[in-house]
Formats: C-alpha cells, structure tokens, sequence
C-alpha cells in the first residue's frame, strides 16, 4: 500500500471534497496535521478505501486496514499537480449524511500527520499561501475585494456585504413565515411595535429600505407597516418618546404611526384580578383614572423583579390586543437571538417556561394572533453595528437607556440579570446564544383544549397540573392549581409568582 | 426589640430563616418542616414501597448525610419499612474520595445501616487517578460520569437491589435545566427533572426524593442536627457548563428566593413541551440519546464552584460554529441527493438515531446496552491500549480471584482491522 501512495518525503497536501464549497478558513483547517493516535481510526475510516483510481479494489478488500464491512464508503482519489484529491462520494449509504461527514471533518481537523506502520502516507504543510493572504489584505470574505469592516461569527465581512447580510437575514424569516408579500399576495398589514431600541429600529429600517427599493424597481408593495408605539414613560416615570417619534417619521414617512399608551390596556379589557387592584376598587377609588390605577397595581408588586415582568405582560398583550382590533395580519417583534435567549432564560427562571413557545416562536401564539420575530437569526451586537453602518446612520434615533447595575439587591431584577449573563455570553460564545434560542425553538406548545383557563394576568392557558413542588402546609398557598379558585380566575404559575 | 417568635410555633424564638421563602423559624419547627417536605414528596410520588429495600448512594457529602439521616427518621417516624443501606462509589481519587469514604464508615455506624464500597479500581481495574494521569485533567469527567452510572447499577445489584435513591437537591436539578438549555441538550431537559428514573438502561431504579429541597436549607439541616459530613470538592471537577449554569442560579436565588423552585417547576414543564421523537427516548433508555463525549449531566460531580477555565464553553462554541459551517456547506449537497428533508439539522440527527434504539447488553460486560459496546467499555478500550502493558498485567494479576472487567477487557482485545 505504501509504494501505491509513494512520494513519502513529500509533502502533501489533502483537500477533502466532502465539504462541498470549504471555504478558505474550512480548508485551513483541514490542512492541520493529524495526532498520531487518530491514525489508525482515519485509515479505517476515513480512507478505508474501495476505489482509488489505480488502485486494486480486490487487494486492498483484502487488506485488514481498510475494512471489508464497509463497502458502501465510495472515495475517489486524483492526484492534480502535486496534489492528493480525497473525494468521498458516499459514506455508509447516505450521500454526505451530516453526522458521519462531521466526523471525518473532526478527524480530519485533529490530525498532524499520517504515519503508520513506520510509513509516512501523507504530510500536511501548512497552508502558507492562504495564511499570507489573510494576513496582509483582510479581505471580505463574501467579495473578496472589499476591505473587512467587522468580523461576523468568525467571518470577515466588509460594510456592503455585512448590510445584506443583515437585510438577508431578515426578509428570509420573513419569507419562511410567508409574510414577504409575494405579487399574487393580498397586501398584508404587519404591526412592528417599536421600543427605540437597538433591535426594532434596525427591522423597521431593513422593512422600509425593501419597500422602497420595492416601490423604485415599480414592483408590488407586499405589505403596508403599521408602526405602533407604547408609551410608558408617565408610568415608568422616565423621559417621554414623543419627539424621537417625530424624528422617526420624518425618516420614514410612508408608513402609518400609532401611540398608545400602557395604560390603555384597560380599555383593551385586558384587566386582571390582584388584590391590589381589587383594593383600589373597594376603596372607592372607581373614579381613579386608568393611569393612577395601573400605577397603583405597579406598586403594589412585591418586588422590582415582579413590575417588570408585569410591564413586559401587559405590553405584550396591549399589543397583541391592538393587532387583533386592527385586523392587522402579523406582529413583527424585534427581538434579536440575544433577547430571545435573555427571554427564555429568564422566563425559565421565573417558572413560566410553560409558555415559552408561544413568547419566542415564530408562528400563531395561544390566541390565534401570529407573532414573527424577523431578527431572531441576529445578535444585539451584530444589530448595534448595523445601525451605526448605515447611511446616514441610525444612532440618532436609537433612545435606549443605557443599562444600569443596580446599586442594590433589592433593584435587580430576573430580567435584568439575564441580560448581564447574555452580554458576556454573547461576547465569547455567539454561537451558544444561538443554540439557546434553537433549542427553545424546538418545544412543542401545549395542547389547550377549549376548557382551558386563561390565565388572569398573562392571558395564556393555564396547563397546570399540581406538581410536587408545592410543599401542602407551606411555601406558596397562593398558586392556584385548579382552575376553580377563589379569585374566579386563577394565575398560571409563573404569575402567581408575580402578583 | 423583642426576639422575633417562630412563624409556625409562636412559642419559640426565631433562629432561621428560611432561604426558600425568608419564612423567620425557630430550629425545632425549622428541622419537622424540612422533614416533613421530604416525607410529601415522598408520598404524593409514592416512591417507596414498604418493605423495599433502598440504596442510598452516599458520597459523605452534606446532600447524601442529609438524605439518609432525613430517610431514617422518616422511615421510623412513618413507618415505611423501608430497608436502608448505603452505597458508596470509590472513584479512586486520593485527597478527596478517601476521606469522604471515612465520613460514609462512620455514617454507617450512626445510623445504623449496612455500607457497601464499590470500587473503580476493581470494577474497571482504573482508578480516577490512573485515569486522570494518562488523559489529562481535561474531559476525564466524562469517563467519572460514565463509570458511575454503571457502578452505582453494579454496587446496587451486587446487593441484590434495585432501587437507589441519591442526594440531587433543587439547586442542582435548576442547575442542569439551565446548563441544558446552554447546551441545547433537549434530550437532557427531557429526562433530567423527573424524580424517578427508570429506564431501560437500567434494571436500576433511581430516585431523587431531596429534588424540592434548596441547598441552602440542607446544609442548614445538617448543620442544626450536627450530621458528620464532608466538605471538599472533588479535586478534578470544573466542568464549565455547570460552574456557569450554578453561578447563574446563585444569583437568581438573592434576587428571588423562589427561583430555584421555579427553575424546577420550569423544567418540569419544558420536559413535557420536548416533541415526542426527541423526548420519547426519556424512557427507552439514558445511554441511548448521550451525545458522544460528554459527561454525565445528572450532577453526579456537581461540585464546580464556577472556577472553571471555560474550556468546555469555548470548546461548544467551536463545534457549534463548525456544525454552521458544515451545514452550510452541506446544503447543496443533500439537495443534489434528495434524501432528507433537514428543517432543522438536530432534529434530523435524532430522527435518525431513533429507530436503532434497541437496548441489548453489551458484549463484552453483560451490561446493558443500545449499542453492542456499553460506552463504558468504550472507554476502557481507548484507556487499556494506550496504558502500557505490563501494567495491565500487574492490574490483572493483583486482582486474581475476582473475574474483573479488566480482565475480560483483556480476553477480548480486538484486532484493529476488524472493527467499524
């Protein structure tokens, strides 16, 4: 065998065809050489071979090396200049099957060199054209010709390629969700609620740039954006939005504008049994208007943790309420990876992970309402460039209170710490924030059947079933596991928590 | 100011607080409290029945101490009938299980209850040590996870037992929710918050009756009845994962106490949410779904204290960023083949694997297995051909009159070429 592969003292380089396409970091990569302990595995599996041009495929089933059980493995090996082309065509019937293929790329990847039997089949040198390369003109991975503006998941991308990355990404969760508004299409309305953050200010800027390019090329519009915003500034107590909301219309003229205002969600019915709230009743207090009355519901939360769930619930379903009285065909929320993972975790740690896949997938949400979240493949990094990228840039228009670390205990909250956690996170490993979010991504919903009981505070259905957790003559006697409770409507798990 | 009374007695000065609801009690209704939560979780899971006979994997640890002193107080004061015993893994690692196995001598002696001391070194003729010295400090919890499981299910069946129940509290079932969720080990989430395990990995029963209870309140448990109990972490252990995942749920507890509860209670639910075609393994078997090379997730080394180097992180991030990779560049591939349907490329994976799940027993130790090597002796292959082999030989030799593992290793050595 080892007079067949010859040229001992050479060195050879291999590229694996299995990867179809490698790009240069890929190829780098597999020019890496082989530890020797992964040499006698790589053999039999890698390069048990069957046919080799050349070679006797009679003898070498023969050969103990190359394993006979493995006769479904079709490689095919060409030798182009100085060059060893491994090809494998099949591995164990399925054509490039992804596990074992990721397999070889792991083998591939760890080895430093072939030597077997004291024979040396294949050295690999290291790849000093493609290593010079990268050095000295960091090139877009994408063009190849313009220069790097920032680096992608490991890629090196310039500002033109990195924007339609952003943009591509965006209108394919679009398209997947079919909202993109084919020619045939009715013209669909899509609510975008806006925050003035990071995130929805990038989706309403990728939106109204299809558009317009859209209405330029005298194509078919698609879908209409109805922007709605939600004013909680009186509430909250912070500075008011209001003149931002000029500024973003001036910008984006062609779209229609809402404001609505927290405390509206109590003409949205979306009321809610507390005992706080049912104080302000007996008090006499009818008469308070719905702002002193939702300020008074907010402070009677026990913690800071519990105000802010209940702000994000009652936002929520303001929105979702708003939506279904505007006939409005989706919800385009503009969450990114990051805050989709904060938000499972943070849901999990508060005991309502029952309803994440209605809070972060894309898709019909418990009351028919369907929710996209368009930027869900983009990282809040990823969206913080893009709006200083763009031109003229968006920062102007981005009013975020700047996060702060509470001073003490007693102001941080579930939420809060979670996007502590995920900002680290995001920083050193993008990727696990990803996977967080796929993982979320691939509960099931719960069934309801029609007599569930919608929960009082976040309006999903209550699928409770008593767990051991609760402790019966202690703990929390307030989580009401049956339906039939004596607040008339119980609270799902996570909001009894809450309230 | 005077002394805060008992929230329970109101006789009694306050002592505690309880870290699980800040509820002010004094020691006495502090210790039936806690008692008495082990004993409902106990009963409305009926975990027991009377006259079993249990095992309790003891490590000489605050959890496993608390479990067994909280067990047999409730098995007299309930009348259970249950029979107790304690099982102990020696790993072999010096400076840390052989003095925790002293903590378990004397353990058996207070409470009055047989103690059985199952060794790496005779099962698997390897000691963590050895282990540790030939591969690195790194990725040996994966060989630790693996070999417990199975010594636990050989120590218990040594015993003739087959339930064993262990010291996993609330804060380490969160934990591993969380660092399932990090890790999207869907399969995991599945599986890992119920208290009972059965499966057919294991003619083993395994339970976790400390599930509800915090971390917090056991060592206070501990603590206020004066349990003997060892202190020292496992001199081997960061995983990355875990020490992240359990930072995160200490800081989760200051800012709500009730978190840790809520991360269960959330698990619990996540675990019903997990589709069918991943979660269905749950039952059918532990082994089954393991993703190759990982260590055991069921906190059976729970003892990283977040002083990990994050080598385990940075590790997952690289092999996430290549699976990217692979499948973008796969696509055009499968399309060309049209074999597949891949809308998402984990679930294909799983789909896959799926109808191989058949569990056997291994060829080589007669444990049970889905695959025709239990993973154990997997292990011990890749260890047995790189250890030299004369001191196979001694191992061998020394242990002459048990028909060890090792041995057996020995007589199925297996000429390279043949394999798959």
């Amino acid at each position: 065998m080892s007079a067949r592969w010859g040229k001992t003292d050479e060195h050879w380089a291999m590229r694996t065809d299995f990867l179809v396409g490698g790009s240069p970091k890929m190829e780098k990569e597999l020019f890496m050489k082989f530890k020797p302990q992964w040499v006698p595995k790589l053999l039999r599996d890698v390069l048990s071979l069957s046919y080799v041009p050349g070679f006797d495929v009679a003898a070498a089933a023969q050969n103990p090396l190359l394993g006979k059980g493995n006769g479904a493995k079709r490689f095919d090996l060409s030798l182009t200049g100085d060059r060893y082309y491994l090809k494998i065509l099949q591995i164990k019937s399925q054509p490039y099957a992804l596990a074992p293929s990721r397999k070889l790329y792991h083998y591939l990847k760890s080895a430093t060199s072939i030597i077997y039997n004291n024979e040396k089949f294949l050295k690999m040198p290291k790849p000093v054209a493609q290593n010079g390369q990268k050095k000295d003109s960091v090139s877009c991975a994408r063009c190849h010709t313009a220069e790097t503006a920032l680096v992608v998941r490991t890629e090196h991308l310039c500002r033109e390629c990195f924007m339609r990355y952003v943009a591509t990404k965006v209108l394919k969760r679009l398209e997947t969700n079919k909202l993109r508004g084919g020619f045939k299409d009715p013209q669909r309305t899509l609510l975008v609620p806006i925050s003035f953050g990071v995130s929805s200010i990038a989706l309403l800027h990728v939106l109204d740039q299809q558009l317009s390019n859209r209405a330029e090329t005298g194509r078919h519009a698609g879908y209409n954006l109805h922007i709605l915003f939600v004013e909680q500034s009186v509430v909250l107590g912070q500075p008011s939005f209001l003149e931002s909301l000029d500024v973003l219309k001036q910008r984006y003229p062609s779209h229609t504008y809402t404001v609505i205002s927290l405390e509206d969600c109590f003409d949205y019915s979306i009321g809610f049994d507390t005992s706080a709230s049912a104080d302000a009743l007996t008090d006499g207090s009818i008469a308070l208007d719905k702002r002193t009355c939702l300020k008074h519901i907010l402070s009677s939360v026990p913690s800071a943790t519990s105000r802010v769930d209940m702000i994000e619930i009652l936002r929520r379903r303001l929105i979702l309420a708003f939506a279904k009285a505007h006939a409005c065909d989706s919800i385009l929320f503009g969450d990114s990876t990051t805050r989709l993972a904060e938000k499972t975790l943070s849901e999990t740690a508060k005991g309502r992970a029952i309803a994440l896949p209605w809070l972060t997938a894309d898709g019909s949400s418990s009351d028919g309402t369907n929710c996209t979240y368009p930027l869900r493949d983009l990282l809040r990094k990823e969206l913080g460039s893009y709006v200083s990228m763009t031109s003229p840039p968006l920062t102007p228009l981005i009013c975020e209170a700047p996060f702060q670390r509470p001073t003490s205990s007693k102001d941080t909250t579930i939420d809060g710490l979670m996007t502590q956690y995920f900002e680290s996170v995001e920083h050193n490993y993008p990727s696990i924030v990803a996977n967080v979010v796929r993982t979320a991504g691939r509960l099931v919903a719960p069934s309801t059947s029609k007599g569930t009981n919608a929960c009082a505070l976040c309006g999903y259905p209550i699928v409770n079933e008593a767990w051991g957790g609760d402790q019966l003559d202690s703990g929390v006697p307030q989580v009401a596991d049956s339906s039939g409770s004596e607040y008339g409507n119980s609270f799902c798990y996570g909001c009894a928590r809450t309230v | 100011m005077p002394p805060t009374p008992c929230a329970l007695c109101n006789a009694n000065r306050a002592l505690i607080i309880r870290p699980k609801n800040h509820q002010k009690l004094c020691k006495a209704c502090f210790i039936t409290l806690f008692e008495t939560e082990i004993h409902n979780t106990i009963t409305t899971n009926s975990l027991f029945s009377s006259g079993e006979r249990v095992a309790i994997g003891a490590s000489g640890g605050k959890d496993s101490t608390v479990l067994a002193s909280v067990l047999k107080t409730l098995n007299e004061r309930y009348h259970y009938g249950l029979n107790l015993l304690l099982l102990s893994i020696d790993e072999g690692i010096k400076g840390y299980r052989d003095d925790s196995l002293e903590t378990v001598k004397r353990n058996a002696v207070q409470y009055d209850m047989p103690l059985e001391i199952v060794g790496y070194d005779e099962l698997y003729g390897w000691t963590m040590d050895q282990v540790v010295s030939q591969i690195g400090k790194k990725g040996n919890c994966t060989y630790c996870g693996v070999f417990r499981r199975q010594a636990l299910d050989r120590g218990a069946a040594r015993l003739g037992i087959n339930h064993v129940i262990t010291g996993h509290n609330a804060d380490d079932i969160a934990e591993t929710v969380m660092m399932n969720l990090l890790r999207g080990d869907l399969p995991r989430l599945a599986r890992a918050t119920s208290i009972v395990t059965a499966s057919a990995a294991s003619d083993i029963k395994r339970s976790k009756p400390l599930k509800y209870a915090y971390e917090k309140e056991i060592v206070l448990y501990a603590h206020h009845k004066g349990l003997d109990y060892f202190t020292t972490e496992c001199i081997y252990s960061p995983e990355a994962f875990r020490g992240r995942a359990r930072t995160l749920i200490k800081s989760l507890e200051r800012v709500r106490p009730s978190a840790i509860l809520d991360v269960v209670r959330s698990g619990e639910d996540m675990a019903r949410l997990v589709p069918e075609e991943v979660g269905g393994g749950r039952k059918g078997g532990k082994d089954v779904l393991v993703i190759e090379g990982e260590a055991e997730g069921g906190g059976g080394c729970g003892n990283a204290n977040g002083r990990a180097s994050g080598g385990e992180m940075a590790a997952m991030e690289e092999q996430l960023l290549q699976n990217e990779g692979a499948q973008d560049k796969e696509t055009e591939v499968t399309v060309k083949a049209q074999k597949h349907d891949r809308n998402c490329e984990g679930s294909n994976r799983m789909a896959r694997k799926l109808p191989k799940q058949q569990m056997g027993k291994c060829a080589r130790c007669g444990y049970l297995s889905s695959q025709n090597i239990c993973k154990a002796c997997m292990l011990l292959e890749g260890l047995n051909r790189n250890r030299p082999k004369t001191q196979i030989q001694v191992s061998v030799e020394e242990e002459d009159n048990s028909p060890t593992l090792t041995r057996r290793m020995e007589g199925l050595t297996v000429i390279p070429g043949q394999q798959t």
